[in-house]
């Protein structure tokens, strides 16, 4: 349904790639989930393809195919109509995403009639169903309420309701649940799950969390240095690793048990700094000569000279 | 021996308490006064080398309890005790050393550091000013706690702009210990840090822990990181100690409904793809706390008891305390996934 093609994202002025070739696709009600530390260009990665990329950051390069459209192609218009309708964002702070001078009621209403063709009391209705979905109680009444008298969870489960509002196809999240607390995390998550399992809504989970994924993605693509380094189903990946720096973030995570974490030296690399050969280089445990000469090739889904073995 | 005794310590934030709302509320026109209790009655002590996890969601007071115990807030009421001495009733000369003693580590390493003192002057300012070395001892000292925290020599000069997250925090906790604290509060110091960076601190501050020398409360949200650091952990919950007990108790057998369900949601590397269940509700607003046990709205078991009176914190086991009215049996294993 959705499927990104070399894809290549740039600072238009300096020519720095900060997205440098990535490929996916995702599949109707799949959960893929992207992890990457900070700079890694998850975020650039997921606004490249929804084209809400900062000022002077620009597409240099690659396809973002979506239902047989290419997107990167596509008059800034008919992309418009696209997004809020058939692909639906989430982003990190809820408050940059409402109005604070509308009701939620006003700017969910507006949010369905932009996209279709129903009466004011059809898309009112509408809200109502979504919001209650989500868990806000009383939500006949909430609609007339206004961002700011709405706890930092009720916020994000609006703006998810938003996303819901017109079934969209996919949904794009970007650190939706990291302001929040863990119980209300979980309340977010469930309704995302229940989403993706009954409309078949495609969801791109963009997390620093490895932990939080390993709970529900269905697949995990790991970011580093603007590149995909391992791309594997869920269970696979967390349970072998194949790319140094994928185990390495694993062994990063405080588990039940462990006295020591992985001490992973240094700082991803600067973008317009990339060392020769493998970015993870500098910092891999398992580096070697060739890895500071030549760009490792994808082996079995991991981007490696060396990856780690999987144990059968 | 305990270090550091805190005694049934309360804040109270007040709005519209001014002391023109007050004229005005004589006359009939002012704003009705606000009171959040952000922290209500909490007694700990905090033992000789131990490290103290406190864990809780938004609002429940584990960022106001920490700044208590540091002396850089005043409570509304209960004692902070130094080495069994209440500081609010020492000497000036005292308070100050015990001022000194208790340092905190803050959770923004950039906004804590001054952007136009570099390491080396952030470093030395509290122990030369507090006369604990002499300047001309100031280099080696200055080597010596780069060392201690993980920093190469040649960053000494580089302002905080000049460093990345992991180095800035590794200065923030350099200052702290530059001065020679027994007591160091951590307020969820490894939260803004990326996963490989958070591994850093968290390895430096086991190697911290395991040479000794001062004892520490370390406050985060982060059940799994909590769990990692610490020797007791305690929950909070809307400015009320729920539970405390050491950590393997906690996580083998917690006795606090909330605790349970804290334990359940946060996530785990590894564990098995789940549908997640949360717990039911918000968590309610600080301003009005819901009537006896702050958690009676969302907790599976409450009775006609709950919503009317507050459990007192009450030994279960072992140091092991809880504020729940029941003692609900345990559900199997405490793993998630199941």
């Amino acid at each position: 349904m959705l499927s990104v093609e070399n894809l290549v994202t740039s600072i238009a002025a300096k020519g720095t790639p900060v997205v440098r070739g990535v490929s996916f696709d995702v599949q109707p009600g799949q959960i893929l989930g992207v992890v990457g530390e900070s700079g890694s260009g998850k975020s650039m990665m997921a606004y490249s393809l929804i084209d809400l990329l900062p000022r002077g950051i620009a597409i240099a390069g690659g396809r973002v195919t979506f239902d047989g459209q290419d997107l990167t192609a596509m008059p800034v218009a008919q992309l418009r109509r696209l997004r809020g309708d058939r692909i639906a964002m989430i982003f990190q702070d809820p408050m940059v995403a409402l109005n604070p001078v509308l009701t939620i009621g006003e700017q969910m209403i507006e949010a369905v009639l932009a996209h279709r063709r129903v009466s004011r009391q059809a898309a009112r209705a509408r809200c109502v169903e979504v919001l209650a979905r989500v868990g806000i109680p009383s939500p006949e009444e909430r609609m007339g309420a206004y961002p700011h008298e709405f706890s930092g969870g009720m916020r994000q489960r609006v703006v998810i309701a938003i996303a819901f509002l017109n079934d969209p196809a996919l949904i794009v999240a970007d650190e939706a649940t990291t302001a929040l607390d863990v119980t209300i995390q979980s309340q977010i998550i469930a309704e995302i799950q229940s989403l993706a399992a009954e409309t078949g809504t495609a969801i791109l989970w963009i997390t620093h969390d490895l932990s939080l994924l390993s709970g529900f993605a269905d697949h995990v693509m790991v970011m580093y240095a603007g590149q995909v380094v391992e791309t594997a189903p869920a269970e696979r990946i967390f349970a072998a690793p194949r790319h140094p720096y994928t185990a390495a973030l694993m062994e990063a995570v405080p588990v039940p048990g462990r006295t020591r974490l992985a001490n992973l030296p240094g700082v991803p690399p600067a973008l317009d700094a990339l060392p020769k050969g493998c970015a993870f280089a500098p910092r891999c445990p398992r580096v070697q000569p060739l890895c500071r000469e030549q760009a490792p090739p994808v082996i079995q889904g991991a981007r490696c000279h060396f990856p780690l073995e999987v144990t059968p | 021996m305990s270090v550091l005794e805190l005694t049934e310590i309360r804040r109270v934030f007040s709005r519209h308490d001014g002391a023109l709302d007050r004229a005005m509320n004589r006359v009939g026109l002012g704003r009705k006064p606000q009171h959040l209790v952000a922290v209500d009655d909490v007694s700990l002590t905090l033992q000789q080398g131990e490290m103290l996890g406190i864990v809780g969601e938004s609002g429940c007071g584990k960022s106001t309890l920490g700044r208590i115990a540091a002396q850089l807030l005043p409570a509304s009421g209960g004692t902070v005790r130094w080495q069994g001495q209440p500081i609010a009733d020492m000497a000036p000369r005292d308070a100050r050393a015990a001022r000194r003693a208790i340092q905190m580590v803050f959770q923004n390493p950039y906004a804590s550091l001054n952007p136009a003192m570099s390491v080396a002057q952030t470093i030395l300012e509290a122990p030369l000013a507090h006369g604990l070395i002499r300047r001309r001892d100031s280099a080696a000292f200055l080597a010596q706690m780069l060392d201690k925290v993980g920093l190469a020599p040649d960053l000494a000069d580089r302002r905080p702009h000049a460093l990345s997250g992991g180095q800035r925090q590794r200065v923030g906790i350099a200052r702290a210990l530059a001065v020679s604290p027994e007591v160091v509060i951590f307020d969820e110091a490894v939260a803004a840090l990326d996963v490989s960076v958070q591994a850093q601190i968290l390895n430096l501050l086991v190697d911290l822990k395991a040479q000794g020398g001062f004892a520490s409360m370390f406050i985060s949200h982060d059940l799994n990181v909590v769990r990692f650091i610490s020797d007791r952990i305690a929950i909070l919950y809307l400015g009320r100690l729920v539970e405390i007990a050491d950590r393997d108790t906690i996580f083998a057998r917690a006795h606090h409904p909330y605790t349970r369900a804290l334990l359940a949601e946060a996530p785990q590397l590894g564990g098995a793809k789940r549908r997640f269940t949360a717990l039911k509700g918000e968590l309610p607003s600080p301003l009005n706390p819901p009537s006896g046990c702050h958690f009676h709205p969302r907790c599976p078991h409450a009775t006609d008891l709950c919503r009317s009176t507050r459990p007192a914190l009450r030994d279960v086991g072992a140091g092991h305390r809880s504020a729940c009215h029941y003692d609900l049996p345990q559900v199997a294993p405490q793993t998630q996934g199941a």
